[in-house]
Parts: structure tokens; C-alpha cells; sequence
């Protein structure tokens, strides 16, 4: 007779939780929100391509225009479905990204809980404006930088054109804000670019159980993201 | 069995096993080479069968070693080989599991990151025998040949018939019999079928090395070994696996015990 067991067929592959703030605020009306929408549905479509990265790549999607809200929790990538995001209100990036951390750290306490391994998180933020909730964006700022100096969080931000690139410096002290091109098709370049970097991370040994043993694991193997030169400049 | 990365990588299975029956001990053995090592599908290979051939020694006699002896044994045949081909004890690292059963009851040694599960027999729950305890680095283990090694040592006792099956892996299978990998806790219901599937009388190795050749989405790509032991009629006296550790093809553990 056939030995047919039960095994446990749950996803034990380690993750890389991501947070994507988009600014949603008022200015990114008309074509840079449509944009935007274009863009994330791109990388919707380019995160199933790869293997790994589908299984590997949790996103949680956290707008700032008006309130800062997670409009998507997190998703595993072969889950990961498009969205039409609508601009309005003020650029509470503050409140969004202490939102974030929040986010991060619990999905990090989940991994845990279920034995799962992860690589570092990622905070990845597009943004046109400057930060309007002033009394909570240079605390939230502090614990940005605490946070990245502890190996806990890889920190991007892109500006848009209008960005505050003075306030954005403030969230990292190791990636400088990079400007998105101002020419047409930059935002689903950068999308691809996106794709492509989790797509790199997905496919490194760079996990672990805890942060330092993640730190340890990229001491050894770190895959290079890709260049953003195509949709970038500094 | 072998596993599909090292298939790949033409490469050996790492993994041994075997188990042994003496007057009124059965002695169930697995071992993991470190895969990182040149000479760990050898070192995992001596680490067994030095367990099965003292407990061999021992037959009948009143003397019947404990499952310190055994890792005395082992570690001493690894040694010796060594010494013999001029290499490193470190080139030869395996883990190892020895779980020995007797009427006085069942004692369960392991070192490194071995899983073996019992059923008690008293309210039928299945558990995680000394699970390694999370190291600071996910990839680290123990060695039986490691310095430190009697450091780690875990091993446990049940009296009398406290223990009514006994399944011991190598870490290859962990993602799929475990709930947790981290903690150690069981997936229930893979034991509760094979040991059903054990207490079949027509039941073989071969349809074992049938279910793990068949995992083939198993997230690790590593060496699979499982063997099972429920209460029976022993079909063999002694075995020794892989059959040709050189060749594709092995066979995977299961038997009856006599209890």
C-alpha cells in the first residue's frame, strides 16, 4: 500500500515584507495618479513572473493623501492585485510612516511566530510633496533612522517632481532620495525597477530567523539591485 | 533519499540510516552530513553503522550499552577514519539521532538538527522529542564530531511502554512534518497517517522512498530520510542505508519493532 500522508503544503519560503507609501495627496492629480495607478498595476503583472519572488514578496500598500491608511494589507506577490488610487487631500507622510514601521514590525512578529525566515524589510516611498503633519513627521523620521541604523528596514524614497527632498533626506541615513525623470513612462520604469530589485532579493540566501541572523546571511550573499539610472536621477 | 539539489549537483546523499535488532533492543539510527563538508556522506555512513555493529556486540549479553555508549562508538569510527585517510575529523561532520528500545523502555540521543517524534501510548500524543533549541543563525548546527560536542548532547527517557512509535528524520523533511520549524512542533496529521501506514502489515521501504521521491515542491532540495517503528513483527535484523551511498538509488528505513 501507497504511504499517502499529509504534509504541511503551507508557503515555508523566508519573505521580504515590503511597505510601499504612495503619496496620494492632492497634487498628484491628473496624470501623475494616473501614472502611479499604471505603474502598480505593471508591477502587479511583473511580480508573478518570477518564481521566487511571488512566493517571497509580501506588500502592504499605505497611502498618504488626506489620512494615511493601508489600502492594501499584506499580500503575497502571486496575490498581489492592482489598484485605482484617487488624489486628494494633504501629504501626512509622518503618520504613514510610523504606519509602516507598525506594519513591518508585526508581519516580522509573524514571520516568527510561524517559523517562517525573512530578509530585511523594505519602506519604499513615492512622494510629490512635503510632509504636512509636522508635528508627527520628524519623530516618525527618527524612528525611520533608528530603525535602518538596527538592520531592520532597507529605506528607498523617489521624489516626484515637487518632492521635499530636504524632509526625505531625513528618513535615511544611508540612501539619499532619488528624483524621478520627468519624462514620460519614468513611473513604470521605476515600477519595473522595483520588480526587478525584490525579483534580485528574492533569489539571495540573504534571510534569516532574527536581524542579526539576516545581518549575518548578508555579510555572506547580498544579490546587486539593479541600476536605477533608466528612471533616476540624483 | 537523495535530494533534488544534490541530484543536481551530481551530487551523493549525505544522509544514513539504520536499524538493528538485538535479543530485546531495537536500535533506530539517522545521519545527516554536513552537506558544506567533503567527506560527510562517509562520516554519516560510519557514524551509523559503528551504532548498529555495538549494539550488535552487545547481543544477548547482560551488558547492553546505553545511548552514550553508542555516541562513544560512533564518534570513535569517525575518528578512526580520519586518522586512517589523513583528513580532518571536521571533513567527516554529521548529525545523529539514536533512538534505542527496550522492555525497561525508550531512550532517544541526538545531537544536531535530527527531528524524531514519538505517539505516547497513554493519551496518543504526538511530540517533538528535544527539538534543537533555535541557534542564533538559522543555517548552524551540532556535530557529533564537533569539539563541544557531549556540550550538546540531548537525550530523553521513557519508561516502560511510554512510548508507542518512533519517527526520526533528517532535517530535509522538516518544512513538511513540522508546523514549526523553529519550535519543533509536529504536523500531526503526517504522523498520524505514517504510523498508520506502519502498522500495515504488507507496508515496505520502498513505497517510503515511493512518498519522499514524490515531495518534489519541498522547499529545502536537501537529503530526506524517515524512519518509522511501531509495534510488530521485525522484518529484518539488521539494515544499513543507503544501499550504495556512490549510487542514485537508495533505500529508505521503515520496520517493525518487536515490542
Amino acid at each position: 500500500m501507497a504511504l499517502e500522508a499529509r504534509t504541511n503544503d503551507r508557503n515555508p519560503d523566508p519573505r521580504v515584507a515590503v511597505a510601499l507609501l504612495l503619496d496620494t495627496s492632492g497634487s498628484m492629480e491628473g496624470e501623475p495618479i494616473a501614472e502611479l495607478n499604471r505603474g502598480f498595476a505593471a508591477f502587479c503583472a511583473d511580480i508573478k513572473e518570477d518564481p521566487l519572488a511571488r512566493k517571497r514578496t509580501e506588500v502592504t500598500v499605505i497611502t498618504f493623501g488626506g489620512q494615511p491608511q493601508v489600502v492594501i494589507p499584506f499580500t503575497e506577490g502571486r496575490s498581489l492585485e492592482p489598484r485605482s488610487f484617487a488624489a486628494d487631500g494633504l501629504t501626512p507622510l509622518g503618520g504613514a510612516l510610523e504606519m509602516a514601521l507598525d506594519e513591518l514590525g508585526a508581519q516580522k512578529a509573524e514571520y516568527k511566530r510561524l517559523g517562517l525566515r525573512y530578509y530585511r524589510p523594505w519602506l519604499f516611498v513615492i512622494t510629490d510633496g512635503s510632509p504636512t503633519d509636522d508635528d508627527v513627521f520628524p519623530r516618525a523620521a527618527d524612528r525611520v533612522r533608528a530603525t535602518e541604523a538596527a538592520k531592520g528596514v532597507t529605506v528607498f524614497s523617489v521624489l516626484v517632481q515637487g518632492g521635499d527632498k530636504v524632509a526625505l533626506s531625513k528618513i535615511s541615513d544611508v540612501r539619499p532620495p532619488v528624483s524621478l525623470k520627468t519624462e514620460p513612462g519614468s513611473f513604470m520604469k521605476l515600477f519595473a525597477w522595483l520588480s526587478a530589485s525584490l525579483g534580485a532579493v528574492s533569489n539571495s540566501g540573504a534571510y534569516g530567523a532574527s536581524d542579526s541572523d539576516v545581518a549575518q546571511a548578508e555579510s555572506l550573499e547580498q544579490n546587486p539591485l539593479p541600476s536605477p539610472a533608466g528612471w533616476a536621477t540624483w | 533519499m537523495q535530494g533534488v539539489s544534490h541530484r543536481a549537483a551530481g551530487r551523493r546523499c549525505d544522509d544514513a540510516f539504520g536499524w538493528v535488532h538485538a535479543g530485546p533492543v531495537t536500535c533506530l539510527v539517522v545521519a545527516d552530513g554536513a552537506g558544506s563538508r567533503p567527506l560527510a556522506a562517509e562520516g554519516s555512513r560510519a557514524a551509523v553503522s559503528a551504532v548498529l555493529d555495538r549494539v550488535l556486540a552487545a547481543g544477548d549479553t547482560a551488558e547492553l550499552p546505553d545511548v552514550y555508549d553508542l555516541f562513544s562508538s560512533a564518534l570513535n569510527a569517525v575518528t578512526e577514519l580520519a586518522c586512517q585517510t589523513h583528513c580532518r575529523l571536521g571533513d567527516y561532520a554529521t548529525t545523529m539521532a539514536v533512538a534505542l528500545l527496550s522492555p525497561a523502555g525508550a531512550s532517544i540521543a541526538q545531537i544536531g538538527d535530527s527531528i524524531v517524534v514519538v505517539r505516547s501510548s497513554v493519551e496518543g500524543a504526538i511530540r517533538t522529542v528535544d527539538p534543537q533549541e533555535p541557534l542564533e543563525y538559522a543555517n548552524e548546527t551540532h556535530f557529533l564530531t564537533s569539539p563541544d560536542a557531549r556540550e550538546h548532547l540531548r537525550v530523553a527517557f521513557y519508561p516502560d511502554r511510554e512510548v508507542s512509535a518512533v519517527a526520526m528524520a533528517t532535517d530535509g523533511l522538516q518544512l513538511k512534518i513540522l508546523e514549526n520549524p523553529v519550535t519543533g512542533e509536529p504536523f500531526v496529521p503526517f504522523f498520524e497517517d505514517a504510523f498508520a501506514f506502519a502498522t500495515q502489515m504488507e507496508s515496505t521501504s520502498r513505497e517510503v522512498e515511493e512518498f519522499l521521491d514524490g515531495l518534489e515542491n519541498d522547499q529545502t532540495g536537501d537529503d530526506k530520510t524517515l524512519v518509522l517503528a511501531v509495534p510488530g513483527t521485525p522484518t529484518a535484523s539488521r539494515c544499513l542505508g543507503p544501499e550504495d551511498p556512490l549510487q542514485m538509488e537508495s533505500n529508505l528505513g521503515f520496520l517493525a519493532t518487536d515490542e
